[in-house]
């Protein structure tokens, strides 16, 4: 179905590809102050940055604790607890990342996947649940385990086709999930399942630390997970999988006729996606503790999409950001909170017209990446009258000459 | 008279550009070839000219009147018609319906109801034919169809992509007689080719294009006498 | 652990069941009235067909399209004193009350669409953006427009409409076909007759046709490609507003902020399932789905088995046949 989108493929795909790249470059002109900290930072050596970023990385960890003016979340909402929302707001878009900013496939029912990994979390731990009961941090491989379960039986037959269709498929099983939480008695329905259990350990006095009315534990757990999911999902990114999803979100046809196994490859990210989205659905489920069919909005899905897409799609960094904003603004701004799905859903509109690349555009480095990957699997082809490689397309005629004479 | 004036035309796919500052005139009642290698900027112009393509700078005349910013199916209604690149015959239209796309924007059925002869006198095949699908017809067919189909509009000038690729030799021998005869039945027709042979001998006036310029222009003949011209697009060394 | 697990599984049954008894005996009611709702799913099917056919994209805010609408049929018909009774009123002037409130329901889809085509798509596709752009601005609109409804209307659905009372009509192997039924099915029917002729014959359907076919060589035939668009969703919203009206008679507290939702994905699924692009594959689609649909609820012994269903039968279809029944169309070049 694919290959009926229109005759001159590679031209066509060449004049996007060269819009693409006058958008990182308009995106570049405008975007200034992001941009410019992002290409001072590749400039930096690599002592230096590995310096920053453990500063960095301890400001994260202190976030809960220091609790800074303005910036705060209280009297609202208490504010370690917003922290931990915040961070597992900013799993969910760095794993639906993966499937949309990495591989560019559209899932509209990552909330599902989330949905997945809390039930199993909770039907594991908490004591409504009649089943096996394990240790609430094993309960994290295994909602991973299940979420990917579900990924490939979403995946294997949609992802053969288009896009669209991908997209059109988890906005339903998003739905099928809640109603099946809502028909299968085992699942409780609206009852749901209470004291949904937590990681081991006592402070001094003998309590328990994490609490689900104490963000902080919570929060660094979290944060710590994020940490690894993102040196993993760094070092994909760089790999030949990595380079795959590039050339497949570029154009698909091209990577296709240039043998990428393009199907496997967006098996691979969907999945990869789904076992991120248990796994915070698994956390998620821990802090709240409770779970019931009623968290699990579809319109979450759009919360999550939005946060990956204002912190710009294929963005890693970006998508932490804008994870922890899409969490923040209806906690910080409460008078807003109300009407933050159409604020959301606005701004997805207004980003996709006006600053495609997201409020943080994608790191230079990642976009070369992409170019790359991309002259790799078309460059070969060399068709286009007038498109890219000029050289190419000369030396394919003569040879086409030679034919004829 | 000038039918078609390109001045200083500059076309880019973003950075790149593929087409830099192109001059050259169409007079009315010629045939006019454009030759080029692959990639040399032919369908580019083509495009330009019918509006798929807006130029990055230049001005495009037709008629006498500056076209330049005119929609491209604005265009067809005012005389310019193409047979694009590749055919584009409708794969899921008969023969008698695309042959009616190439009316789309016509309103007098008595001009309609004589072109359709006119078509099918210049192609009897098409006459056999026109309750079959497009796409299910050979490449040759899909030729004359497109080239029919683009006669539809009454143009006063015919643009030709490349009427002669992927077809028997026979068949381009015949497709540029009827071209030469659409010419002498007054339509002015501008025509791309890397059939450079054909192409030149059926031409009044040619240009060669490299790389997006033109290198050589003349009559016909002349381009055909030119050595250079020889060694590169008509494989004689 | 499974076996543990499954050893431990909860006994009660009464959430699924394979009640084939139950489903011979109502098979002949669950037809019709699966037929029913199938007409209104083809109705709406075609909005998603006609627009994947030309843009090559799904209409995410089609289902917003559809909910618009019933807005639309809601607030004439409560201007016009109908409420949760049906209203007493002669025959004839309940047909000119609902035949005002189809045109009203049918111009405020068709503007939701236009303005959704204006804000979401038009940008994008001047800029050539990429694909997954056009999926996120459709996702956009679809939830900006179902929240503004939100804010607006509140999160309850709206007051029950009853539009007359359904009297038996026919009495076919001892289940009765209503007026409502009929109305419905014979109504949607013509409509789709309507629009595949208005495709095949009409000189806007040929260039309709054209543009889905190859957008290039119909703008070089002079067919103006953004009017072809233009129409298409027009088209498509006009069709959204008559389903909106026969839905709001089937299912009078149905209108609500997130109505078109499911709505939407049943229609697209119908829509795939008859072959996306093709106009008669929305029509056998939409139709098998109202049956499909129907049966598995009997079947399965839940109302909400429907939606399920559906989205079973979307999935199937994707796997088995994802050309669905009919191919898909519009000319579209089979391969």
């Amino acid at each position: 179905m694919s290959t009926t989108e229109g005759p001159p493929l590679i031209p066509g795909a060449e004049a996007k590809k060269i819009s693409l790249d006058r958008e990182s470059a308009g995106a570049h002109r405008r975007g200034g102050w992001f941009n410019g900290l992002g290409q001072r930072w590749n400039a930096l050596p690599r002592q230096k940055q590995w310096f920053y970023l453990i500063i960095i990385v301890v400001l994260a960890y202190l976030l809960p604790v220091v609790n800074p003016p303005f910036i705060s979340t209280e009297p609202g909402n208490n504010w370690p607890l917003a922290c931990a929302q915040m961070s597992i707001y900013a799993l969910v878009a760095v794993g639906l990342n993966v499937v949309v900013g990495y591989a560019g496939l559209l899932d509209l029912g990552y909330v599902a996947f989330f949905a997945v990994g809390s039930y199993t979390a909770a039907m594991l731990t908490s004591p409504d649940s009649p089943y096996v009961h394990i240790p609430y941090l094993w309960t994290l491989p295994v909602a991973m385990g299940v979420a990917m379960f579900f990924g490939v039986m979403l995946g294997i037959p949609t992802l053969r086709l288009r896009g669209d269709y991908l997209a059109i498929v988890t906005l339903g099983f998003g739905e099928i999930v809640r109603i099946m939480a809502t028909i299968i008695p085992a699942m409780k329905g609206q009852v749901g399942f209470q004291n949904v259990g937590h990681p081991p350990g006592t402070d001094a006095a003998g309590n328990a630390i994490f609490l689900n009315s104490n963000g902080t534990p919570w929060y660094w757990l979290t944060l710590s997970v994020i940490i690894v999911v993102l040196l993993l999902a760094g070092n994909l990114e760089r790999s030949r999988v990595g380079r795959a999803w590039i050339a497949i979100r570029e154009d698909e046809d091209a990577a296709e006729i240039m043998g990428v196994p393009t199907f496997k490859y967006k098996v691979w990210a969907f999945v990869i996606g789904a076992s991120v989205g248990g796994l915070s659905g698994a956390l998620f489920a821990g802090q709240v503790g409770f779970v019931n069919n009623q968290k699990f909005d579809v319109v979450t899905s759009v919360l999550f999409l939005c946060a990956v897409v204002l912190g710009g799609t294929g963005n890693k960094v970006g998508a932490i950001l804008g994870g922890a904003l899409v969490a923040y603004i209806p906690l910080r701004f409460t008078a807003i909170a109300e009407y933050k799905f159409l604020i959301f859903g606005v701004a997805l509109v207004l980003i996709m017209i006006f600053r495609p690349a997201g409020l943080l555009p994608a790191r230079q480095r990642l976009l070369a990446y992409g170019r790359a990957a991309y002259n790799k699997v078309t460059g070969r082809k060399g068709v286009g009258d007038a498109g890219g490689s000029r050289a190419m397309s000369t030396r394919v005629s003569d040879e086409e000459k030679g034919a004829q004479t | 008279m000038t039918l078609l004036e390109l001045n200083n035309v500059s076309v880019h796919y973003g950075r790149i550009q593929a087409i830099k500052d192109m001059s050259f005139t169409v007079e009315e009642g010629e045939i006019v070839s454009l030759i080029g290698a692959n990639g040399a900027g032919k369908t580019t112009t083509m495009k330009t000219i019918s509006g798929l393509l807006n130029p990055s700078s230049g001005s495009i005349r037709f008629a006498g009147e500056d076209i330049t910013k005119m929609k491209a199916h604005i265009r067809v209604v005012q005389g310019i018609s193409q047979a694009p690149e590749g055919r584009g015959i409708f794969p899921g239209m008969t023969v008698m319906e695309n042959l009616d796309m190439g009316a789309y924007g016509r309103k007098d059925r008595s001009g309609m109801a004589a072109d359709i002869d006119r078509v099918f006198d210049l192609f009897p095949r098409l006459l056999e034919r026109q309750k079959q699908l497009g796409g299910t017809m050979s490449g040759g067919e899909q030729q004359m169809l497109a080239i029919g189909r683009a006669l539809m509009s009454n143009p006063k000038l015919l643009l030709l992509d490349e009427p002669s690729m992927g077809l028997a030799p026979q068949f381009i021998r015949q497709i540029f007689k009827i071209i030469t005869e659409i010419n002498s039945q007054g339509t002015t027709v501008l025509l791309v080719e890397q059939n450079a042979n054909q192409a030149l001998a059926r031409a009044h006036r040619a240009f060669v294009l490299e790389t997006g310029e033109i290198t050589h222009s003349g009559t016909g003949k002349e381009l055909l006498a030119n050595p250079a011209i020889k060694e590169a697009y008509l494989g004689v060394g | 652990m499974l076996p543990s697990l499954l050893a431990s599984m909860p006994m009660d049954n009464d959430w699924i069941s394979f009640d084939v008894p139950s489903l011979i005996e109502n098979f002949w009611s669950a037809t019709f009235d699966g037929l029913t709702f199938g007409s209104i799913y083809a109705l709406v099917a075609l909005g998603y067909t006609l627009v994947y056919g030309v843009l090559n994209l799904i209409n995410f805010a089609h289902s917003e399209v559809f909910i618009m609408g019933c807005f639309g049929v809601w607030f004439t018909l409560s201007a016009l004193n109908f409420g949760p009774s049906a209203p007493h009123l002669g025959f004839w002037a309940i047909v000119g009350n609902l035949i005002l409130a189809l045109v009203v329901g049918m111009i405020v889809s068709a503007l939701t669409a236009v303005i959704v085509e204006r804000v979401a798509y038009r940008p994008l596709r001047r800029r050539n953006a990429p694909r997954l752009a056009f999926l996120i601005t459709a996702i956009g609109v679809s939830f900006s427009i179902q929240y503004l409804l939100y804010l607006w209307r509140g999160p309850s659905p709206e007051r029950a409409l009853t539009m007359f009372h359904p009297t038996p009509i026919f009495d076919v192997f001892g289940t009765i076909i209503d007026s409502q039924q009929i109305v419905i099915v014979v109504a949607a029917v013509i409509m789709m007759i309507v629009i595949d002729l208005f495709i095949s014959r009409s000189r806007t359907g040929r260039g309709i046709r054209a543009v889905a076919q190859d957008p290039d060589t119909a703008t070089l035939m002079g067919v103006n490609k953004e009017r072809i668009i233009m129409t298409t969703f027009i088209i498509g919203g006009i069709l959204a507003g008559a389903a909106a009206l026969f839905y709001t008679m089937k299912i009078p507290s149905g209108v609500q902020y997130n109505g078109g939702f499911i709505l939407g994905i049943k229609a697209f699924a119908a829509a795939v399932l008859g072959g996306i692009g093709n106009v008669r594959g929305a029509l056998v689609g939409g139709l098998l789905l109202g049956l499909i649909g129907n049966y598995g609820q009997i079947l399965l012994g839940n109302s909400q088995w429907t939606d399920v269903v559906a989205f079973l039968v979307l999935v199937l279809v994707l796997i088995l046949r994802p050309q669905g029944v009919l191919g898909s169309s519009l000319g579209r070049s089979k391969a």
